[in-house]
C-alpha cells in the first residue's frame, strides 16, 4: 500500500496535499445521510443569516465569483519542496466571504470537486462540515487578532494554520468515527490482541483517564435519564475504544497537513498583506451587507 | 509551475461533453439520476464481486460514450490518491486486505460514474437543472460559478504561463512562494473587476435576479429506459446480495 501511494506520488506527479477530500465508500450511507443532514443544517443557518442582512445582487455576483477562483486556485500546485503541494484556500474564503457565504462556497466547491473526482458524491457533506470548520475559524480567528496585532498577513497565517490544524482533526474525527461502533471495538480488539503493530499514543494513560472522567460527566447529565444506563455505557465505551483508531489516524495526517498548513499560512498572509495594500476596500466589504435582496 | 497534470481541465470536459454518442444524446436528468443511483448502490453493497459488475458497467458506458479511455485512466490517479491516503492506515489498525481492496474499487467506482456524467453532459445543461432546486439568487450564484471556473482557468493558464516563461530556473523557494501569492492575488483583483463589469453588463442588459436559459432538453423513451435501469440495477443486485447472499 504505501509502495502504491509513493508510486501515485512520483510517477503521476501527484502532489502533496493540505485538503484530503474524503472519497466515497469510506463509511456507510447512514453516516453519510447524517453528515448530509449536519450540512444542510449549516446551509439553512447561512441561508437564514444572508437573508436576515440582505445581500444585493452584486454580492450574489462577488460570491459567485469566489466560488469559481476559490475551486480553481485549490487546483494550482505551490511550490515548494516534495514536488509542491496543493492548497486549500479555505480560511482565505473565511476572511474574505465571511462564515454564511463562506458555508455555501464549500458546498459548491464540494459538489463541483465530486463532479471530477476530487472527494466522494456521498461524503459531500461530511467534506462540507470539515471545510466548513476551516472557514469559520479562519474568519472568527482573523478578525479576533486583527483587533490585537498590527499586522495583518501574520493575523492572516495565524488564523490560517489555525483552521487548518482545525479542520485536519475534524476530517479525523469524521472518518474514525463515522465506521460504524462496532468495527471499532473490533478494531480494538485486533490492536490489543497484535502487540507488534505500533500505534503511535497520542494522548497519555493518564489524560485518556480524565478524559474518559470528563466524558462520564459530560455525558452523564445529558444521556442518564433518557437512555437506559447499559446503552449509555456501549456508546461511552466505542467513543473510548475508537480512540485507539483516532490516534493512529491523527498521527499519521496531522504532521503532513501541518507542514503544509505552515505553507499555507504564508502564502494566505502574503495575499492578505497585498489586498489591505491595493484593494482595502475587498478586505473590509464582508460580503453580507445591511440592504434587502433585490 | 503548471496546473493539476492529473485534473481533467473545464475546456477539456467541455469538448468530450460536446461529442455525439448514444450516451451523449440522452437527458442529463436521466444521467444526473442514474450516476447518482450507481454511487449510491456502489457504497451500499459489501460483495465485492457485486462491486466489480458497477466497474465493468461505467467502463462499457466510457466506451459507448467515445470517451478516451487512455486519458480516464490517468484521471484516474487523482481520486486513486484520496482513496490510497486514507486506506494506507487501515491495516495499523486491523483492517484486512480484502476491505481494503473493498474500499479502493468503491471510491475508484464512484468516481467514474461522475467522470461518466460529466464527460457525456455540458456543463451548463446539467447545471441548469441542478439550479431548479436551488433558491432563485443562490440558482444564479451556482450558474455564475460554473461560468467563472472556466473563466478563471482561462486566466490561471494564461497568468502561470507568462510567469514560468520570465521566471527562469534557480530561484529560491521563499521567492517563489512570494510570487505565487503575487499571482493568486493578482487573480482575485482581475476577478473582482470582471465582477464589476459583468453585473453592470447584466444590469444593462436588463437583469432582474432571475438568469433566463436556452429551452429543455426533450424527454424522450429511451430517457426512461435509462431511469429505469438507474432504479432496477441497483435494487437487483442488492437483491443479489441481500436475498440470494451471493
Amino acid at each position: 500500500m504505501y509502495f502504491l501511494l509513493i508510486i501515485l506520488l512520483k510517477v503521476n506527479k501527484v502532489r502533496i496535499m493540505a485538503h484530503i477530500h474524503l472519497p466515497d465508500g469510506i463509511m456507510p450511507l447512514e453516516w453519510c445521510a447524517l453528515w448530509f443532514a449536519v450540512t444542510a443544517g449549516i446551509l439553512l443557518v447561512s441561508l437564514y443569516m444572508i437573508k436576515r442582512k440582505g445581500a444585493s445582487q452584486r454580492q450574489v455576483v462577488l460570491f459567485a465569483l469566489l466560488t469559481g477562483l476559490l475551486f480553481v486556485i485549490m487546483q494550482i500546485p505551490v511550490p515548494a519542496p516534495l514536488g509542491g503541494t496543493h492548497l486549500n484556500f479555505t480560511p482565505l474564503a473565511g476572511i474574505l466571504a465571511g462564515p454564511w457565504f463562506g458555508a455555501i462556497i464549500v458546498f459548491l466547491i464540494n459538489v463541483f470537486s465530486a463532479a471530477v473526482g476530487h472527494g466522494g458524491v456521498t461524503v459531500i457533506g461530511a467534506n462540507t462540515v470539515v471545510l466548513f470548520v476551516e472557514i469559520s475559524l479562519g474568519f472568527g480567528v482573523y478578525v479576533g487578532l486583527k483587533r490585537y496585532l498590527k499586522r495583518r498577513d501574520v493575523s492572516a497565517g495565524l488564523a490560517t494554520f489555525v483552521a487548518l490544524i482545525a479542520g485536519t482533526f475534524a476530517a479525523v474525527t469524521i472518518v474514525t468515527f463515522s465506521g460504524g461502533f462496532q468495527q471499532f471495538q473490533t478494531a480494538l480488539v485486533n490492536f490489543l490482541g497484535n502487540p507488534l503493530i505500533p500505534i503511535p499514543q497520542i494522548f497519555p494513560h493518564e489524560l485518556e483517564a480524565l478524559g474518559e472522567m470528563l466524558l462520564g460527566w459530560l455525558l452523564e447529565p445529558v444521556f442518564g435519564p433518557i437512555m437506559e444506563i447499559n446503552v449509555y455505557y456501549a456508546v461511552f465505551n466505542a467513543i473510548i475504544a475508537s480512540t485507539n483508531s483516532f490516534s493512529a489516524f491523527l498521527a499519521a495526517m496531522l504532521p503532513v497537513n501541518a507542514g503544509v498548513g505552515v505553507i499555507e499560512a504564508v502564502v494566505t498572509g502574503i495575499i492578505v498583506e497585498t489586498l489591505a495594500k491595493t484593494r482595502p476596500d475587498i478586505l473590509e466589504e464582508s460580503v453580507v451587507v445591511e440592504g434587502p435582496m433585490d | 509551475m503548471e496546473f493539476h497534470s492529473l485534473l481533467p481541465n473545464p475546456m477539456i470536459i467541455d469538448y468530450y461533453s460536446g461529442l455525439d454518442s448514444v450516451v451523449h444524446r440522452l437527458h442529463p436528468v436521466g444521467k444526473l439520476v442514474f450516476s447518482l443511483a450507481m454511487v449510491l448502490a456502489t457504497v451500499y453493497l459489501q460483495n465485492l464481486r457485486l462491486i466489480l459488475v458497477l466497474s465493468v458497467l461505467v467502463w462499457l458506458l466510457f466506451f459507448v460514450a467515445r470517451l478516451p479511455l487512455g486519458r480516464l485512466l490517468v484521471w484516474s490517479a487523482l481520486p486513486a490518491f484520496f482513496v490510497v491516503s486514507i486506506v494506507i492506515f487501515l491495516p495499523l489498525i486491523g483492517y484486512g486486505w480484502e476491505y481494503i481492496l473493498k474500499i479502493l474499487v468503491k471510491g475508484m467506482t464512484a468516481a467514474w460514474y461522475m467522470f461518466l456524467l460529466v464527460l457525456s453532459t455540458p456543463t451548463m445543461s446539467l447545471g441548469k437543472y441542478v439550479s431548479r432546486i436551488l433558491p432563485s439568487w443562490l440558482s444564479d450564484a451556482f450558474l455564475l460559478s460554473l461560468r467563472y471556473i472556466f473563466y478563471f482557468f482561462g486566466e490561471a493558464q494564461k497568468t502561470f504561463i507568462a510567469a514560468n516563461v520570465r521566471q527562469g530556473e534557480g530561484i529560491p523557494w521563499s521567492r517563489k512562494i512570494k510570487l505565487f501569492g503575487s499571482m493568486i492575488v493578482n487573480l482575485i483583483l482581475r476577478g473582482y473587476d470582471k465582477t464589476e463589469k459583468v453585473y453592470v453588463a447584466m444590469k444593462s442588459r436588463g437583469y432582474t435576479g432571475r438568469l433566463s436559459l436556452v429551452s429543455d432538453v426533450r424527454f424522450r423513451l429511451r430517457d426512461a429506459a435509462y431511469l429505469a435501469l438507474a432504479v432496477a440495477l441497483p435494487l437487483f443486485l442488492v437483491y443479489l446480495e441481500r436475498v440470494v447472499a451471493l
